[in-house]
């Protein structure tokens, strides 16, 4: 008791000397999808009513430091520190430099959200897109930025690794989860891990964007996306993106184009031995007057997606066979196109609210090692159907 | 020792609070009617990013 009493006269005489004013704002975005009205070829139609998005950002800063905490709530939370989409801290001492280092999203696509729906860079989909390179987020990264808007230039570079780890023993041999349904095993997938920090021994990203400011009106980006995990069989994994912004008090326009090259091993999730794919996005927003506006937005991706080849194997004494499924898919080579149309009308409610009504139609096309029109391709989600979508959102930012 | 380390925590919580607030600056307020003077368009994937941009400008005045 006595202790407590003395802790209690110094707290208040001594925090002052090491207590320093700090700034924070938290800022949300928030989109209702307060009536959408889902329909996919050879399904029943749908109405979905529910949150579209919901992130929360905080950020605090105190003389040259700054920090920033991304919340994405409506994201899957069941997985560990997924609720965390960004969290790093900014070091701002060095004119037009920034250091950044912590978990978040690794810059070097060109993002716009669609008329009623999010690019398929970021899965906006109905029918389901089939493109393995998303918004790169969720990545330990350590990040040098250099420019601003006055230099007509932004170049950030980036060094970056995934939060999961394919787990290897001692012998550096990859784990299988497997199942034994009868008297071979059958592997379904690799254990992996959760990590705070990524090895550079085992993986290795590097990301770079450059934002070139031509004038008031336009932005162009290029930005390069490279990836090699060391384990024994995988390959780099790069892509590149190019971009463009119009921005004027009658309209926006935005453009991004991406090619981009992806392998994985054979029962990683997403797998696929060589996937080439091609996106393409063109959007515009026409002002008609401050309350009113017109959006229109189109985006097209190719994807050419070579399979492994799934056989018996033995390893350590164990015999493996291929599940049914894998032996279905086994060194099949998918061609996808899909392409969207979307239309809206926005009203702007208030100075940081909106309403949008529109529509959206979109197609896939699927052929298996050259057949086209098949009902059923294994892993390709409606393989060869066409959706619309009817769709009404509030969208609100603080 | 439970309830004094609770009082504790309690007690050095709300000093931190009030420390922190009466620290602040006249300068400060500044900041945030900048934050909402820069005109941050409703588009999802740049919101966040134009936020941050502008409480960087509102850092280097």
């Amino acid at each position: 008791m006595k202790k407590l009493l003395v802790a209690l006269f110094l707290v208040p005489c001594l925090l002052p000397l090491k207590a320093y004013s700090f700034d924070t704002s938290v800022r949300g975005f928030i989109a209702l999808d307060a009536l959408n009205f889902e329909k996919i070829s050879g399904d029943k139609a749908a109405s979905v009513i529910g949150i579209g998005v919901l992130d929360l950002k905080i950020f605090a800063e105190q003389d040259d430091m700054a920090a920033a905490i991304k919340l994405d709530l409506d994201g899957k939370l069941e997985k560990e520190n997924n609720i965390f989409e960004e969290a790093y801290a900014t070091y701002k001492g060095v004119p037009n430099m920034r250091f950044l280092l912590g978990k978040g999203v690794v810059r070097f696509q060109n993002l716009h959200w669609g008329a009623i729906e999010n690019s398929y860079q970021d899965g906006g989909s109905v029918i389901g897109s089939d493109n393995n390179y998303r918004k790169v987020s969720r990545k330990a990264f350590l990040a040098v930025s250099y420019g601003g808007r006055s230099l007509g230039f932004i170049n950030q570079f980036t060094i970056w690794g995934d939060s999961t780890e394919l787990y290897t023993n001692q012998d550096g041999k990859l784990q299988y989860t497997s199942t034994e349904p009868n008297n071979a095993k059958t592997i379904t997938a690799y254990r992996t891990e959760e990590v705070t920090a990524f090895n550079t021994s085992k993986q290795v990203g590097l990301g770079n964007k450059l934002e070139y400011f031509a004038n008031d009106a336009w932005k162009f980006t290029f930005g390069q996306l490279y990836n090699k995990n060391r384990i024994q069989g995988k390959k780099p994994n790069y892509a590149f993106d190019i971009g463009a912004n119009y921005e004027s008090s009658a309209m926006e326009v935005w453009v991004d184009a991406l090619y981009g090259f992806s392998s994985k091993l054979p029962y990683e999730s997403y797998t696929t031995l060589a996937k080439t794919e091609y996106f393409l996005q063109v959007g515009m927003e026409y002002y008609l007057n401050e309350k009113w506006s017109l959006v229109e937005n189109a985006e097209a991706l190719y994807v050419k997606d070579q399979q492994h080849t799934y056989t018996r194997f033995v390893e350590d004494g164990i015999t493996y066979v291929p599940t049914s499924q894998q032996t279905e898919k086994s060194g099949a080579t998918y061609k996808i196109f899909t392409y969207k149309l979307e239309s809206a009308v926005k009203y702007k409610l208030t100075k940081s609210a909106q309403i949008t009504v529109g529509g959206l139609y979109e197609k896939k096309q699927t052929s298996r090692n050259g057949v086209k029109n098949l009902a059923f391709v294994r892993d390709v989600r409606n393989a060869n159907r066409d959706a619309y979508k009817l769709a009404a959102a509030i969208s609100f930012w603080f | 020792m439970k309830k004094s380390v609770i009082t504790l925590g309690l007690i050095l919580t709300i000093t931190s609070v009030l420390v922190s607030c009466s620290h602040q600056t006249p300068g400060n307020p500044d900041r945030y009617l900048a934050s909402e003077k820069c005109p941050t368009k409703g588009e999802y994937h740049s919101y966040f990013d134009e936020v941050e941009k502008c409480i960087d400008k509102s850092n280097d005045r």
